[in-house]
C-alpha cells in the first residue's frame, strides 16, 4: 500500500512569485462579481447584524443592481440546481410574481371564522414551516419534542434566508399550497420574520419601506394570506413570533414585526405564539445562556440570532405547554402528561 | 467569524490590501496586522481579545525576563510561574467548572458535602492554542532556543494572526518570529499554491464537511440506543471523516490565507487516514499539537530513555492530558488513554521486531500494511465515539450498539457513506490533486484568474449545503 507521507518532499510547485498588485486588482474584480451574485445574501447578512439604515439602504440597492443586471435571474437557476442537488424545494427559475394581496374585505372574512382550537379536532399530522430558524435548532427541537406526543406525525420544511417579504426569491405561498396539497397537516407551525424587516418591493419599482404604516399593511396583508390558506384546508395555523435578538436595533425590528404578525395573524384566524419572553431574561434583556441538565450553555449562536440546540430545545419546551392552550396535545408518556397538566 | 462566513472574504480582501499596501515598512505592517487581527478576535467577544492580549503579555515578558536572567535557579523559576500562569489561565476558563464538578461528586460520596460555586465562564476562543504557543515560547527560551521578537507588537502578532490565532496550527517561534521579524516580501510567494489551499479548504469543510456534520451524525449520536447496526458503524467512520474536513479544511484556508499575506504557516496535517499504524497516524494528524506534545510533553517526562515500563507510562500520560486538552469531558479523557494504549501497543510491537533483529520501521508486504491501514482506521473511529459523544452513557450504548443495536433506525443515507469513503479515499490523492491544481493555476492567464476564481466560487456556492456547521476545533 503506498502513502503520502510526511517525512518525504511535498512536490511544491517551483517557487512561483507573482505581483500583488495584480492579485488584488483581480481578487477585487472577482469579489465585486460575486458581490453581485450574492447580493441577496449580503442583504439578509446586513439586516440579521444591524449594520444600520445606510447599509440597509446599500444592500437594497446592491440587490435592485442585480435584478435589473439579471444576475438575480441567474442565482435563481443556479439556486434550483442546487434544490435539486440536495432535494429541497425551490424557487422557480424565472421570479414568481408576489402573492395576491389579500384584499381588506378577505381579511375580514378570515377574522369571522371561528377561532381555531374550539373547531379543530386533535391533531394527527403536524407541518412545520418557516425560515432558518426552523431549518435548525427551533425548528430541530420542535420536530423532537413533538414526537412525545400521541399520534403526531410531523413534516418539516425550513429554508434560510426566506420569508414573506421577498417572494421573487423563494414563493413561500406557493411551497405552502403544495405542502398542504401533499400532507394535508391538521396543524401548521410557521416562524417567519428574520429575514422579512425589510423593504418589501411593490409593483412599478414602488416599494414599501420598513417601519412605515404601508409596510405594515402589506406585510400583514401576507401574513393574513398565508394563515388564510392554511385555514382554508381545515388546518390550524399557528404563528410563532420572533424572540428577542442581541442587536437592539434588531430588537427594536423584530418587536415591530411580531406586532404587525401578531394582529394580522389573529384577524385571520390563526394562533399567534410568543417566544420573547423566553428568549429574555427576567428583566426583559437579551438572554445570553440557558441552563440544561445543571449546565449552563449558550442560548444563541454567534449572530445573536439563531438559537444554539440547547437554546432551541429550552424555548421548545416552554412553547409547547402554550401551545397546549390552543390545541389537543396528547403526551405519550403519563408522567409527561402529569407534568404539562 | 468563521472562515467559511459571508463576512470573511470582505474582511480579509481589506486586510490582504493595507498588509501589502505596507509591505516597504515592516513595522507599519506588522501594526496593521496585529489591530486586523485584534479586531478578529474582538468580533467575535471583546472578552476573548482581552484574554490573548494579556496571556501574549505575559509570555512576552516571560521572555524578556529570562533574556536578561543568567542565574539557572532564577531562569528556572521565572519560565516556571511562566507556564504555571498559562496553565491558571486555560484552567481557569476552560477546567475549573469540570473540577469542582467532580470535587463536589468525589465528596458526596464521602458523605461530605461542599456545594461548590459554579464559575460557568464563556471559553475564549483559540485559548488552547495560544496557550501552548505561549508555553512553548517561554520553554525554548528558557533552553535558549526561542527566536525572540524584536518588540511586543511582533510578539503579539505571533500570538494573535489571525488565520492561525481560533484553532492553530501552533507555531513555535523559530517557524514564524522569522517571518515577523524580517522585512516583508516584495512579491507573492507560491500564489497558486494559496489559492489551491483555499479552494481545497472550502471545498473539504464547507461542502463535504458540512453536509456531513448535518446528516445522520448528529442525530445517531445524540440517540444511539435508536439507530441500526448498519447505521452506527456508517456513523463511525462518518465523524471521523467529518472531523478530519472540518479541521484540515480550517488549516487549508488558514495557510492558504497566511500565505497570500506573505507568511508560511506549517502543515498541520499529512493525509492521516492513509497511516498505516497509530505512531504514523500521530505524526500526521493535528501535527503542529502532536509535536508539542512530544517536545513539551513526552520528552520533559523522560521520553523513552527510562526503560519500557517508564516509556509507556510516559506515553499514556501524554496521550490521556491530550485528550483532557480538547475539553473537561470524561470522554476525551477516555479518547486519549485509547490511543495512549494504543501507542503503547504499538511500541511493544517495534521493540520486538528490534529485538528479533529486524528494522523497526522496516517495509512491510501489501497485505500487513492494508491490515495495518484498516485497523488504525478502525481504532481511530472506534476512539471518537468516546470523544463525540455528550455523556460515557451515550458512548457505551454507541458502543455497544455496534454489536448488537435494536434500534428502528433513523435510515441509512447512502450519500453519508459515499461522502465518507471518498474522504478517506482523498488522504491518498489529495497532495496530487493538489499539485495539479496549482500547476493549472500557475498557466491560466493573469487577466483570466478574477473570472475563473468567479467561476469557481460560485460553482462552489451553487452545491454548498443548505445547513451550517461550525468549526469543531473552535470549541477546543
Amino acid at each position: 500500500m503506498t502513502s503520502p507521507s510526511p517525512s518525504t518532499s511535498v512536490s511544491e510547485p517551483a517557487a512561483e512569485r507573482g505581483s500583488p498588485n495584480a492579485l488584488l486588482l483581480s481578487l477585487w474584480a472577482a469579489g465585486a462579481v460575486l458581490t453581485l451574485c450574492r447580493a441577496e445574501d449580503l442583504r439578509d447578512w446586513v439586516l440579521e447584524s444591524d449594520r444600520g439604515v445606510w447599509a440597509s439602504n446599500a444592500a437594497d440597492g446592491l440587490v435592485e443592481l442585480s435584478d435589473r443586471t439579471g444576475v438575480t435571474r441567474l442565482r435563481s437557476q443556479s439556486e434550483a440546481l442546487r434544490a435539486k442537488l440536495y432535494g429541497v424545494h425551490a424557487a422557480a427559475p424565472a421570479p414568481a410574481p408576489p402573492p395576491p394581496p389579500l384584499a381588506a374585505a378577505t381579511m375580514e372574512a378570515a377574522a369571522v371564522l371561528e377561532p381555531a382550537h374550539e373547531v379543530a379536532p386533535r391533531p394527527t399530522r403536524v407541518l412545520l414551516v418557516g425560515a432558518s430558524s426552523m431549518q435548525f435548532a427551533l425548528g430541530q427541537a420542535l420536530e423532537k419534542q413533538l414526537a412525545a406526543f400521541e399520534g403526531l406525525e410531523v413534516r418539516r420544511l425550513g429554508k434560510a434566508s426566506t420569508g414573506l417579504a421577498r417572494p421573487e426569491a423563494f414563493n413561500w405561498p406557493a411551497r405552502l399550497e403544495e405542502l398542504l396539497e401533499e400532507h394535508k397537516p391538521d396543524l401548521v407551525i410557521v416562524n417567519f420574520g428574520g429575514n422579512d424587516a425589510q423593504n418589501i418591493p411593490l409593483p412599478n419599482r414602488q416599494r414599501a419601506e420598513f417601519g412605515t404604516e404601508a409596510w405594515d399593511r402589506v406585510y400583514g396583508e401576507r401574513v393574513a394570506d398565508f394563515v388564510a390558506r392554511i385555514r382554508a384546508r381545515n388546518a390550524e395555523a399557528v404563528l410563532i413570533g420572533m424572540p428577542i435578538m442581541r442587536s437592539p436595533d434588531f430588537t427594536k425590528r423584530m418587536q415591530r414585526l411580531n406586532d404587525v404578525t401578531e394582529k394580522a395573524t389573529r384577524a385571520a384566524g390563526g394562533i399567534y405564539l410568543d417566544q420573547w419572553d423566553l428568549a429574555a431574561t427576567p428583566a426583559g434583556k437579551y438572554r445570553e445562556r440557558v441552563e440544561e441538565r445543571g449546565k449552563s450553555l449558550p442560548m444563541r449562536l454567534e449572530d445573536g440570532v439563531h438559537y444554539t440546540e440547547p437554546g432551541g430545545r429550552y424555548v421548545v419546551a416552554r412553547l409547547l405547554p402554550r401551545l397546549q392552550h390552543h390545541v389537543q396535545l396528547v403526551p405519550k408518556d403519563a408522567n409527561l402528561a402529569r407534568v404539562l397538566h | 467569524m468563521e472562515f467559511v462566513s459571508l463576512p470573511f472574504p470582505y474582511f480579509f480582501l481589506v486586510v490582504l490590501t493595507f498588509a501589502w499596501a505596507l509591505r516597504k515598512h515592516r513595522v507599519a505592517r506588522n501594526t496593521f496586522l496585529v489591530c486586523a487581527s485584534g479586531w478578529f478576535a474582538w468580533k467575535w467577544q471583546p472578552l476573548f481579545l482581552l484574554c490573548l492580549v494579556g496571556s501574549s503579555l505575559w509570555n512576552y515578558l516571560a521572555g524578556e525576563l529570562l533574556a536578561r536572567i543568567a542565574p539557572v535557579r532564577t531562569r528556572r523559576w521565572v519560565a516556571g510561574t511562566a507556564v504555571v500562569g498559562n496553565l491558571a489561565l486555560l484552567g481557569y476558563f476552560k477546567y475549573a467548572d469540570f473540577f469542582l464538578e467532580n470535587l463536589d461528586s468525589l465528596l458526596a460520596w464521602l458523605g461530605l458535602s461542599l456545594h461548590s460555586p459554579i464559575v460557568r465562564l464563556a471559553v475564549p476562543l483559540g485559548v488552547s492554542f495560544y496557550t501552548f504557543q505561549g508555553i512553548a515560547y517561554v520553554v525554548d527560551c528558557w533552553r535558549g532556543t526561542a527566536v525572540r521578537p524584536g518588540n511586543f507588537i511582533d510578539f503579539l502578532l505571533f500570538m494573535s494572526f489571525f488565520p492561525k490565532f481560533a484553532a492553530g496550527p501552533i507555531c513555535r517561534s523559530s517557524e514564524l518570529m522569522p517571518q515577523i521579524l524580517r522585512d516583508p516580501p516584495q512579491d507573492l510567494l507560491e500564489p497558486s499554491r494559496a489559492v489551491a489551499l483555499i479552494v481545497s479548504g472550502v471545498f473539504k469543510k464547507m461542502i463535504l464537511g458540512t453536509y456531513l456534520a448535518t446528516h445522520m451524525v448528529e442525530d445517531v449520536f445524540q440517540s444511539p440506543e435508536n439507530a441500526t447496526r448498519a447505521e452506527l458503524w456508517a456513523v463511525m467512520f462518518a465523524y471521523s471523516a467529518q472531523i478530519y474536513l472540518d479541521f484540515s479544511g480550517y488549516t487549508d484556508i488558514a495557510r492558504g490565507c497566511a500565505k497570500l499575506c506573505g507568511f508560511e504557516l506549517p502543515e498541520n496535517f499529512h493525509y492521516p487516514y492513509a497511516a498505516t499504524n497509530l505512531t504514523e497516524y500521530w505524526r500526521r494528524w493535528h501535527m503542529s499539537f502532536s509535536r508539542w506534545l512530544r517536545e513539551y510533553l513526552y520528552f520533559p517526562l523522560g521520553g523513552s530513555r527510562h526503560g519500557t515500563l517508564r516509556t509507556s507510562l510516559n506515553l499514556l500520560v501524554t496521550f490521556t492530558l491530550c485528550g483532557l486538552w480538547h475539553g473537561p469531558r470524561w470522554g476525551f479523557v477516555i479518547w486519549g488513554a485509547l490511543h495512549g494504549f494504543g501507542l503503547i501497543a504499538h511500541k511493544l510491537i517495534r521493540d520486538r521486531r528490534r529485538d528479533r533483529g529486524l528494522a523497526a520501521e522496516a517495509a512491510h508486504s501489501v497485505v500487513v500494511q492494508a491490515f495495518g491501514w484498516a485497523g488504525t482506521l478502525l481504532f481511530c473511529a472506534f476512539a471518537r465515539i468516546f470523544f463525540k459523544a455528550e455523556t460515557l452513557e451515550t458512548a457505551g450504548t454507541f458502543a455497544r450498539g455496534l454489536v448488537s443495536a435494536t434500534g428502528a433506525g433513523f435510515g441509512l443515507e447512502w450519500s453519508v457513506v459515499a461522502l465518507t469513503l471518498l474522504t478517506i479515499a482523498l488522504n491518498f490523492v489529495e497532495q496530487p490533486l493538489l499539485d495539479a491544481f496549482s500547476r493549472f493555476h500557475e498557466r491560466v492567464p493573469r487577466v483570466v484568474r478574477p473570472m475563473a476564481w468567479t467561476a469557481l466560487a460560485l460553482a462552489l456556492l451553487g452545491i454548498k449545503p443548505y445547513d451550517v456547521a461550525f468549526t469543531i476545533y473552535f470549541g477546543f
